[in-house]
């Protein structure tokens, strides 16, 4: 291993790689700050470039892409109210507002120092804790992955603590328009109201682009006699130690919310989309001021852009030790190793352990370049967003999300569906339905029904066959964490009012 | 709260509609949007109901945006898209951007504005083409023309 680790510096330290890994950073951000290119898109487009690379070259490139992409996401989320991919929707609800008071600069800082945080400790888990971590995800069967799904519904209460009937409300009809298509299992076709476009579902990036995007411009029309720009950029001195200085003092949230990435990324088919919300959820669980997330706070950034990054090393663990990709990007990757002829598994460490290596500690450099590259992206974007005035900057908005929707499946019809999913997405919040519940039902309900079907027909060798849902120590504890985050807000309230009782 | 009791009884028939829908599928694929059916006409239910309380909850609405450039940005937006296989992602992208900008102008456009505003977006419309098309080999909508 030693010998290995020693030619993996090596090889790391070169010009070429360093040019390589910037190249791959920079072309990353730009894709994840675009709404409706993913990480997995960015990933799958550059694959055939990597057809004349050495191995490491082609997975160092790749990685950095991912990465960066991931990252880049939440540029859009701040600027413009619209996660750039589905991992920075929970980085909207603070994000924005941040950048609507004018400090849409030190937003994107709190974004970047986050990131980089989770990515190192995303790659920390990667490098040190790969096989037993991969056990943990073999452990997670049907069951499991419905209750997750329950789990992650239940964050509805705290993503929409205003008025949390129309939160469920907006959770059940992002899980309802999730059902549209072929059923999973069984393969019948459902609530296509006979048009046969619709066979294929809703696809996720254009629910996402419709359901953020659409309604942004559309308010931006709306009060364009109001104001002329999005927003005044403030002057902030020192804002670049000052905000490294306040991100790093909320070391608890940094911590949970990587961890949080790390493990849900490690678990197939969950992803940073599910990572963010969730460990958005946390940080307002743990939080003694709950009622400051949502309106512009830096603790939303930071649990939201650490757990999404820390994805990243932790949807490779059970690539690179069992075989099984973590979250999309990684079937990916999975796919440029197998036509490297590498095989992924456990014998990636024995057999190619200086490519492997290599790999992860270009994981560890591209998440520290992100650091540079991404300020200076970042600012340059942010005062490009802001000196742009509305009458611009929504017609544009609406033009890179006719692209992005277009693009995931090269289908008009896609863009169709994103345009009436926006305008409903509109209605809806004009009638105070926020979109992170609807998008939030949406991620959640392939997962749910899979699980659920899947567990009933388990369920079958069993007497009842409702037991299988009961029946493992694993559900418990998810059951338990689905129960504790329904009822928390009632929980808090008792709390903090206890705590004020105290305090007299 | 006029608006949310109307919003419940539209949700509460969305779910009865997918109710019906899901009526000739087998187990394995009624099951749970059944269930689903069953969550979302009950939270509406209570929205429905919370709409006769003295008490109200908090409402989280948007503050009051001029309907009427949002209903003529709409039909635009939906000329285009249709326009996007007619006329390719270019010239209809250019047409589209231009039009919906002088729409939102405040000032009272004149023609060297216009012009300048056309010639912005050609370079933008054509820059995003060729990373697209060119470099990413990304397809984009074709028409008649580019």
């Amino acid at each position: 291993m030693l010998e290995a680790l020693s030619v993996a510096f090596h090889e790391l330290f070169s010009i070429k790689i360093i040019l390589m890994i910037i190249a791959g950073l920079f072309g990353g951000l730009m894709t994840g700050a675009l709404p409706g290119l993913t990480a997995t898109m960015a990933v799958a487009l550059l694959v055939p470039f990597t057809f004349a690379m050495s191995p490491t070259d082609g997975l160092i490139l790749l990685g950095a892409i991912y990465m960066a992409c991931i990252y880049g996401g939440s540029f859009s989320a701040i600027l413009v109210n619209t996660p750039g991919t589905p991992s920075s929707i929970g980085t909207t609800f603070d994000g924005y507002p941040m950048a609507l008071r004018g400090e849409g600069e030190r937003a994107i800082l709190v974004a970047t120092y986050a990131s980089v945080y989770g990515g190192i400790i995303g790659v920390i888990f990667l490098f040190f804790l790969s096989p037993p971590l991969a056990s943990v995800a073999l452990q997670f069967g049907p069951p499991e992955y419905f209750w997750m799904a329950v789990f992650g519904i239940t964050i509805i209460s705290s993503l929409a603590s205003k008025n949390i009937v129309k939160g469920f409300i907006g959770g059940g009809i992002g899980l309802l328009i999730s059902t549209i298509g072929i059923a999973p299992i069984g393969g019948e076709v459902r609530f296509t109201a006979d048009f046969p476009q619709l066979q294929g579902g809703v696809e996720l990036i254009v629910a996402l682009i419709g359901f953020f995007c659409i309604p942004e411009a559309m308010t931006m029309i709306g009060q364009r006699t109001k104001q002329f720009h999005l927003a005044e950029a403030k002057r902030q001195p020192r804002i670049f130690l000052g905000t490294l200085q306040e991100v790093m003092k909320r070391q608890g949230n940094l911590l949970r919310s990587s961890i949080i990435g790390t493990i849900v990324g490690i678990l197939p088919g969950a992803g940073g989309s599910v990572a963010n919300l969730v460990a958005y959820n946390e940080a307002i669980r743990a939080s003694k001021t709950p009622e400051k997330f949502g309106t512009g706070y830096i603790d939303g950034i930071i649990a939201t852009e650490s757990s999404n990054n820390a994805v990243v090393g932790g949807g490779i663990i059970p690539l690179v030790t069992l075989g099984i990709p973590g979250a999309p990007p990684d079937a990916v990757l999975y796919g440029v190793l197998l036509l490297h002829g590498l095989r992924p598994g456990p014998e990636l460490f024995t057999t190619h352990s200086q490519i492997i290596y290599t790999f992860i500690l270009s994981l560890f450099m591209a998440t520290i370049l992100m650091l540079p590259v991404g300020v200076i992206c970042g600012r340059a974007l942010h005062r490009t967003v802001v000196r742009l005035p509305i009458r611009y900057l929504a017609p544009l908005i609406i033009f890179l999300t006719v692209i992005g929707s277009y693009s995931i499946r090269n289908n008009i019809t896609d863009v169709f569906i994103m345009l009436v999913l926006g305008v409903l997405g509109y209605i809806l919040k004009r009638l105070g339905f926020h979109p992170g519940p609807i998008t939030l039902g949406l991620i959640l309900g392939p997962i749910g029904e899979m699980g659920f079907v899947q567990a009933l027909l388990m369920g079958t060798t069993l007497p009842n066959k409702w037991m299988i849902f009961f029946d493992r120590p694993l559900s418990w504890v998810l059951i338990i964490m689905s129960a504790v985050s329904l009822c928390w807000p009632l929980i808090a309230k008792r709390l903090a009012k206890g705590w004020k009782i105290k305090e007299m | 709260m006029k608006s949310d009791r109307i919003t419940s009884i539209v949700f509460i028939l969305v779910g009865l509609a997918f109710w019906l829908q899901s009526g000739g599928l087998q187990y394995n694929c009624y099951i749970f949007p059944r269930f689903l059916v069953f969550l979302l006409i009950f939270w509406s239910a209570i929205l429905f109901g919370q709409t006769f309380r003295k008490v109200r909850p908090p409402q989280d609405r948007e503050s009051r945006d001029d309907l009427r450039y949002i209903l003529v940005a709409i039909p635009i937006v939906l000329v285009w898209i249709i326009l996007l296989d007619i006329l390719g992602f270019v010239v209809s992208g250019v047409i589209f951007l231009s039009i919906l900008t002088i729409l939102l102008d405040l000032e009272r456009p004149k023609f060297t504005r216009v012009i300048s505003v056309i010639a912005v977006y050609i370079a933008v419309v054509l820059a995003f083409w060729f990373a697209f098309h060119k470099l990413l080999l990304v397809p984009l909508p074709e028409g008649y023309l580019i």
